[in-house]
Formats: C-alpha cells, sequence, structure tokens
C-alpha cells in the first residue's frame, strides 16, 4: 500500500516538473499568430518577407498589422520581424503564402522548404503568385480591418470550390514538384486598383514560374486536371452565336499509344452541362438546337485544350503531368528521352459535350 | 511448465497481443524505408514479409508445443541448463533492445512535432513509470492494456486513411512490378522488421490458457497486421509521388497534416498522444518479456529485473542520433538472423532430438 501512494506521489511530482519548467506555455493572447507569409525579391539577392497577424483588442474590431523585412532566408526574416512584435510570432496559423511574380521567376523551391518541413504548418496551406509584389497586396488600405489573409485564403478555396480555378495548395505543389513528368501549377493573383482578383494560373517548371493561362483558359484546364463541378464559361460560337455553358460534371480519360517508341496521347473529355444564357445572332426568338451547338461547342473546346497543350509544349512545362502518364504505362521510361520528345509529342482531344438541361425555357 | 491457471489468459486474447506487438512506431516512418529501393512496388514487399511472418508463427508453435514451455524450456532441453541460460540470455537482450528502440522513435517524434525543447529523460521517466505500472501488474494487466489499445486508436487510423483518398492518385502504382527481384527483397527485408514483434510469443506461451487453440487467432492477427501495413503504405504511395514520400520522414504522421477540424487545427497533437497507448503497451509488452526471462535465468525477483531494465532503457535513452541510427541497424540484423535463421535450426534440431531419444525408448 505504502508503495502504491509513493508511487503516485512521484509521478504528480514528475509532471508537475515537467509542466512547470520544460514546456514552452503559450498563451493564446500572448503570441501573435502569423496568419500570411508572403515574398519577394529585393535588392542585392535578398529577400523581402512580409508577415500578416491579426491584433485581438478588448472592445474594439481586430485589425491585422503588416511587417516587412529584408533578408536572406525566411527564418531569418522571421527572426528579425521577432524584435519588432510584441509577442512571440508564431507560425502554426498561417493559411496563405504569397510569392511575387519575380522572386517566382527565380525559384521559389527554397520558401516551400520552410512551410513543408515545420511541423507545425498544416499541408492545406494555400499558395499563389502575385502579378507584382505580395507586400503591397497585404498592404491595401481596404483590409486594414477585415483580415487580409483570410480573405484571400477565402477568395482562393471559394473558387477552387465552385469557380474555375483547379484544387491547389502546398500538398499539390510539392505532390506535382517531387513528381516525375509533372509540372506545378498554383493559382495568379493580382492586385487590380482596391481590390484582388484572381487573373489566372501559373504554371512552373520545376520550381521556377515560366508562363501562364489566362482565366477563359481556365476553364479547360481544370477540367483536364481536376473535376469540373461548377464552372461557367461563355462560348463565342459560328456567326457570333452566344452560348454560356454552365458544367454538371466532367471527367477526363488520358489514354497512351506507343507509335514507334514515340507515345502518343489520347485525351477523352466527357462533360455535362447545362445552358445559362441564350443569344443567337438572329434577333429572333428560337428554340436552342442542342445537337448543333453541342458539337459547336465540342470544336471550340478542343481548339483552345490544344492551344494550351500547345503553349505547355512551347516553354517545356508539363503541368498536365503527360510525363508521369506515359511513365505509368511503359516500363522503359527515360526522363531525357521524354523531355526531347515532349516539344514534338502528339496529343489528340475529344471532346464530348452533352447539354443536358436547358434551364425552364427551351 | 505452464504457468499458473490464474495468470493465464484465454486463447483469442491472443490476436490483441500479437497485433499490440507488431504495430509500433515502424507503422509511422516504414513506407519510407521499404520504397528507398523498390519503389512504389514495396507494397508487394510488405505482404511477402506477412507471409513469412504467418510461417514463423507457425514454427514458434511447433517449437514451443514440443516442450509446452518458453524458449528458456526449449533451450535447457536442448543444451542443459548452463548453455541454454546462456543462449536466452541473448534473446532477453534483444527483447529489451527492440522495446528501446521503440521508445527512442517515440520520444525522437514527440520531440520534433510537439515539444522540441523538452528533454528525452522526463520523457523516458514518465513514459517507462506507465509501463513499470503495467508490467508491476502483470502479465493480464499488459493483456487487458494491449486490447484497449486495439480498440482506441482503430478510430484514429481509419480517419487517417479516409481523408487522403479524396486526393489520392492511385494510378502511382502502376506500373506494378517494374523492379528488379534484388529490390523486391530488400524491401521485404526493410518490412520485415516493421512488422517484426511476434517473437514475445516465446516468451508468453506458457500463459495461454489453450495454446492449441489459440494458433488461429495468432495467424489472424498477423493477417489483420499485413493487411493494416499494406494499406497504409498504399495511402502514403498514392498521397506523396515517389521523390516527395523520400524526403519525407514520418509520411504516416504527415498525413495527419490534411485533417482539419473546425475546433481543432492540429490533429496530429491527438494522434501522437493517442499514440502513447499503443507505444507504452508495447514497451511494456517487451520489458516483461525481458524481465520474466532475466528472472528465470538468474533467480531473482522480478520486480528487480524490471527495475534495472528500466533505469539502464532512461540511460540509453539520453544518447541520440547515431546511437539510435547504430542501434536500429543492429536490431534488423539480431531480429532477421535470430528469428529467421536461428530458431527454425532450432526446431529442426529438437525434432531430430526427440525422434531419437523415442528411438533409444
Amino acid at each position: 500500500m505504502m508503495n502504491r501512494s509513493a508511487f503516485c506521489l512521484i509521478l504528480i511530482l514528475l509532471l508537475l516538473l515537467s509542466g512547470c519548467s520544460f514546456l514552452p506555455t503559450n498563451i493564446v493572447n500572448e503570441i501573435d499568430m502569423a496568419q500570411g507569409v508572403g515574398y519577394d525579391l529585393a535588392e542585392k539577392k535578398n529577400i523581402k518577407g512580409t508577415i500578416v497577424f491579426p491584433i485581438f483588442k478588448k472592445d474594439k474590431t481586430s485589425t491585422t498589422e503588416v511587417r516587412t523585412a529584408i533578408g536572406k532566408s525566411s527564418k531569418e526574416i522571421r527572426s528579425i520581424l521577432n524584435n519588432e512584435t510584441r509577442y512571440t510570432l508564431v507560425s502554426g496559423q498561417v493559411r496563405v503564402a504569397l510569392y511575387g511574380k519575380k522572386m517566382a521567376k527565380k525559384g521559389i523551391n527554397d520558401f516551400v522548404d520552410t512551410l513543408h518541413r515545420d511541423p507545425a504548418i498544416g499541408s492545406l496551406v494555400q499558395m499563389a503568385i502575385v502579378d507584382g509584389d505580395s507586400n503591397e497586396l497585404f498592404k491595401m488600405k481596404k483590409y486594414k480591418n477585415e483580415n487580409v489573409s483570410i480573405h484571400i485564403q477565402e477568395l482562393l478555396e471559394q473558387n477552387m470550390k465552385m469557380g474555375l480555378l483547379p484544387q491547389t495548395n502546398l500538398q499539390s505543389f510539392l505532390f506535382q514538384f517531387f513528381q516525375i513528368g509533372q509540372d506545378p501549377y498554383l493559382p495568379l493573383i493580382k492586385k487590380e486598383k482596391d481590390n484582388i482578383r484572381i487573373t489566372g494560373m501559373a504554371i512552373f517548371k520545376d520550381d521556377q514560374y515560366v508562363t501562364s493561362i489566362s482565366m477563359e483558359d481556365l476553364f479547360i484546364f481544370k477540367a483536364l486536371v481536376d473535376i469540373n463541378r461548377t464552372g461557367l464559361r461563355q462560348f463565342i460560337l459560328e456567326k457570333h452565336d452566344n452560348v454560356v455553358l454552365d458544367t454538371l460534371g466532367s471527367k477526363v480519360k488520358y489514354k497512351v499509344k506507343i507509335v514507334q517508341g514515340r507515345p502518343e496521347f489520347t485525351i477523352n473529355l466527357k462533360m455535362k452541362t447545362r445552358l445559362h444564357e441564350f443569344a443567337p445572332s438572329e434577333k429572333q426568338r428560337q428554340s436552342f438546337d442542342k445537337k448543333k451547338y453541342q458539337k459547336q461547342v465540342e470544336q471550340e473546346l478542343e481548339k483552345s485544350a490544344i492551344n494550351i497543350i500547345n503553349q505547355f509544349k512551347k516553354h517545356q512545362v508539363d503541368p498536365l503531368g503527360l510525363g508521369a502518364k506515359y511513365k505509368e504505362h511503359y516500363r522503359g521510361f527515360n526522363e531525357k528521352q521524354w523531355n526531347m520528345y515532349y516539344p514534338n509529342v502528339k496529343v489528340v482531344v475529344n471532346a464530348d459535350i452533352e447539354i443536358l438541361q436547358t434551364g425552364t425555357v427551351d | 511448465m505452464q504457468a499458473n491457471i490464474r495468470h493465464q489468459v484465454s486463447p483469442y486474447l491472443v490476436f490483441f497481443i500479437i497485433y499490440n506487438s507488431q504495430v509500433g512506431v515502424g507503422i509511422l516512418s516504414f513506407q519510407r524505408t521499404i520504397a528507398a529501393k523498390a519503389g512504389y512496388d514495396a507494397w508487394i514487399g510488405v505482404l511477402v514479409a506477412g507471409c513469412l511472418v504467418q510461417a514463423f508463427i507457425w514454427v514458434m508453435y511447433k517449437l514451443l508445443g514440443k516442450t509446452n514451455g518458453d524458449i528458456i524450456d526449449v533451450h535447457t532441453t536442448i543444451f542443459g541448463n548452463g548453455l541454454g541460460k546462456f543462449l536466452s540470455f541473448f534473446i532477453m537482450i534483444y527483447y529489451w533492445l527492440a522495446s528501446i528502440s521503440v521508445l527512442i522513435g517515440f520520444i525522437e517524434i514527440i520531440q520534433v512535432w510537439m515539444f522540441p525543447t523538452m528533454p528525452s529523460w522526463i520523457l523516458s521517466t514518465i513514459i517507462l513509470l506507465s509501463v513499470y505500472y503495467c508490467v508491476s501488474g502483470g502479465f493480464r494487466v499488459i493483456v487487458g492494456m494491449s486490447f484497449l489499445s486495439f480498440i482506441f486508436p482503430q478510430i484514429l487510423l481509419i480517419v487517417l486513411f479516409i481523408f487522403p483518398l479524396k486526393i489520392a492518385h492511385f494510378s502511382n502504382l502502376l506500373p506494378i512490378m517494374s523492379h528488379s527481384f534484388m529490390d523486391l527483397a530488400d524491401s521485404i527485408k526493410s518490412s520485415m522488421y516493421s512488422i517484426a514483434g511476434t517473437e514475445a510469443l516465446l516468451m508468453y506461451y506458457p500463459f495461454i490458457r489453450d495454446p492449441k487453440a489459440s494458433k488461429k487467432f495468432a495467424h489472424l492477427g498477423v493477417l489483420f497486421t499485413t493487411i493494416l501495413y499494406t494499406i497504409s503504405a498504399i495511402v502514403s504511395f498514392t498521397f506523396y509521388s515517389e521523390n516527395q514520400l523520400k524526403t519525407t520522414l514520418w509520411p504516416e504522421l504527415s498525413l495527419t497534416k490534411t485533417v482539419t477540424l473546425s475546433f481543432l487545427e492540429r490533429f496530429e497533437y491527438l494522434y501522437i498522444s493517442m499514440y502513447l497507448i499503443i507505444i507504452s503497451v508495447l514497451i511494456a509488452l517487451f520489458l516483461w518479456c525481458s524481465s520474466r526471462g532475466l528472472k528465470r535465468i538468474f533467480n531473482r525477483k522480478q520486480k528487480y529485473t524490471l527495475l534495472l531494465l528500466c533505469l539502464l532503457s532512461i540511460i540509453l535513452c539520453q544518447f541520440n542520433g547515431s546511437f539510435k541510427d547504430m542501434l536500429n541497424k543492429y536490431i534488423i540484423q539480431m531480429n532477421l538472423w535470430i528469428f529467421y535463421g536461428y530458431i527454425p535450426i532450432l526446431l529442426l534440431v529438437l525434432t531430430f532430438l526427440k525422434r531419437g531419444k523415442q528411438n533409444d525408448e
């Protein structure tokens, strides 16, 4: 009996000991939680880092604080900024990481590495490339009282769920970056007057920004890399018939054929859509001719798909992961040989568009 | 030499003991080591390793069934008292080192993921205190704990398998069998150690009420863990790209980073804390084996051998880094040679010996 109680005493003592001196305490209103980080290129090979954190006040609305420092690495920037803040900066709440376009052209791997390495940072952090300076974007006056990093995070997530952006985050970037035969892509955002707006998709070669695709091509791009659930696109067809379609679901299949030792790709795209708006060129009320327009929309989509694929080939980037698909089907895959083949590889796109509903009118 | 019926456990509980002895820190990181050479074909290696373990279970039941006791009885019947105890001593050392390797692995996880400033000795002391408490309750307490440690963490494991499935790339596994046989053999070898642990049966066999009836539960237990390990490997392989997996130290723990709940941002804190149950029961089982063996070899009370082992473990846990790598390297070798080389030979020797004796009569 004596033994038991002595045992318990030791246990309690030990827990007290460890609780008091060896564990750093982080009380929630005594830390500054970084919610957004941004990196831009500064002069002399230095990096301008920006950290955004909210400040909560009693009886007042909370404000966001934006701090900037210049340094060589992201943790150096953090330690410089730590000298300015009232409480310690912690990184567990980072929701969005932005990279300036100029810096992205030099490669962002060093800055993604620190997000990847830190056990406190989740892998669903949103990443985006800023056409311009990420610092300016964070400092916008309009979002002084509204939390700017959460605004950007929700802007991106909303568009991935309901709009035209394919799903991207830290995990998808790392996956594509490390995957043989695939290059990553991230959303491109821009400050326009006093608004933040998504302007397209940045396409990388390894970790370097190479080219971008515009909003118009995002409809087909998303259908090719992700599942298109509720994207909206306007088609201006022959004779300037204006058709606006909304996807209900899409499915894409890649087929690889080896012809004379070289790969050939066939992309079969199936899409179910509904008509959202119809403005025929003849100013006469007419019922919607499904078959005729389906055909025309298919041709239009195939054309724009081939267009962006040609653009990728020209820049030697492979965001669709054609190389990875080739590797899956061909045991003798050789990365160097594939890189040689890629600019001239034959890709055929077959779109199969079905207009299921025309709304409440015919 | 069966143990007293008061200390024995029902045959079906062997399922849980086997499960618990096989699942440790290995499952959090083995995906990376098995894929080092065999790439994404390595999950086949896990299945093959599972079959080998099934064969090993069969060998152990044959061997122990002949003397109806533990490994020390087997050794003494074959080699006599002195040499038999000397050889058993090595196996007890293996059990002890295996428990230390689990402990060090788990302490490293706590330090990297949760409390970077916490010194090792505090963590090892706290874990070993609860382990000591568990072991001093006897074998039945350990079995009861392993039943609990089977039930609770399963729920978490299932969550961990379902969340990543939303973004799984199953085509990663293609083309199947694109690696050479030697590469696959390497993945079998590295998964052997991750799913090792069944060798504890060599010590607790006399504590099973009806050993013959328990045999099928032991095989079922191994089947269950093999499937668990294979699924876990496939989930990781479909979630990470191959080079990404090679950079990730704990692929299974990094999977938790994708789980965000509105009321809980960091799921891994919950996961690692829950994992403490699994780990402490595993360490308890191995330390029980080791201390009971030493008790029988040196004729001391189990309390003292257990205390000695715990104290030595705390001291060894202070050595991190290169010591850990060296320890793991030796244990993997020991595990392979002792249990997949030496024990089957022992079975052969014992079979011939018995036959010879029968002929004499």
